[in-house]
């Protein structure tokens, strides 16, 4: 059996220990997403916690911040995924302790493929990271 | 981030709160990487607080260990970067409990740029993700 069909015979809707939006999770981002006109949007100001460089948000963070974004994007299209590529470009450096927002739209490719497209911005609009995903679909309403 | 912020970053060695390898970040994933030839070596067992879905680990997570590893070449070549970009390939999924060996180096050194690659497998070889990162130099030691 596929490792993506094990997936998907497993009960997986709900996700409290989410590292990204577990809301049980000690250590995770607890990240609210809301669905606006088929957008996953939500807000995050990382802490002290989540820095890299000193004040400075962690790559990781970062990557973590717009790899759930596409992921919701793409269970608002009623499908569940599991991300298979992700290319991140980082323009900017960001801040712990500022607002960043973030926004992801996803598109059904085919039958089994969604691609994504996410991004991070400041509040006056600057943008911080993006990226162009790839997700693979273990799971449809 | 003005090039003058950027020169001081060498300033900041030692600083342990960084979430991907601060030892005293009370939530951060800890990484130690040992130095082997040109390579950057480091294990990781996630546990539960690591997961996406239930029993799987997140994608950001698994992107965040690679991005922690690709640093620490250019580190070791005498670099200070940061990611300009980064494409990661997720082959197949990692669960809790598993451990994780991280490893990286430089694939190519430009006049401005660094390319580096890193991957991660099992115990057994399975390839888990890879990636590949364009770092923009910020100074040569």
């Amino acid at each position: 059996m596929s490792i993506w069909q094990e997936m998907a015979d497993q009960d997986m809707k709900e996700a409290p220990l989410c590292f990204a939006c577990g809301q049980k999770n000690p250590i995770g981002l607890k990240l609210k997403f809301r669905n606006e006109d088929g957008k996953a949007v939500t807000e995050f100001t990382p802490t002290e916690h989540y820095q890299g460089w000193p004040n400075v948000t962690h790559a990781g963070i970062t990557c973590t911040l717009l790899d759930e974004a596409v992921g919701y994007a793409a269970y608002y299209l009623n499908v569940y995924i599991v991300t298979t590529k992700l290319n991140i470009r980082f323009i900017k450096p960001t801040m712990i302790g500022k607002k960043h927002i973030i926004c992801a739209e996803a598109k059904q490719v085919d039958e089994k493929k969604v691609s994504g497209y996410g991004t991070i911005k400041l509040e006056d609009g600057t943008l911080i990271a993006d990226v162009k995903a790839e997700m693979h679909i273990i799971m449809s309403d | 981030m003005t090039k003058q912020k950027m020169r001081s970053l060498k300033d900041f060695e030692g600083f342990t709160n960084c979430w991907g390898c601060g030892v005293d970040n009370p939530i951060g994933l800890k990484l130690k990487f040992k130095r082997d030839g040109d390579i950057a070596r480091a294990e990781f067992t996630p546990n539960d607080n690591h997961q996406g879905w239930p029993g799987y680990i997140h994608g950001g997570i698994i992107n965040a260990l690679l991005d922690e590893a690709m640093a620490y070449p250019a580190y070791y070549g005498g670099y200070y970067c940061v990611t300009a970009k980064m494409e990661t390939r997720f082959k197949k999924s990692a669960a809790p409990g598993q451990r994780l060996l991280i490893s990286s180096q430089i694939s190519e050194v430009k006049e401005k740029l660094l390319n580096v690659e890193a991957e991660i497998k099992l115990d057994d070889g399975t390839l888990i993700a890879q990636a590949k990162a364009t770092m923009y130099i910020m100074e040569k030691t």
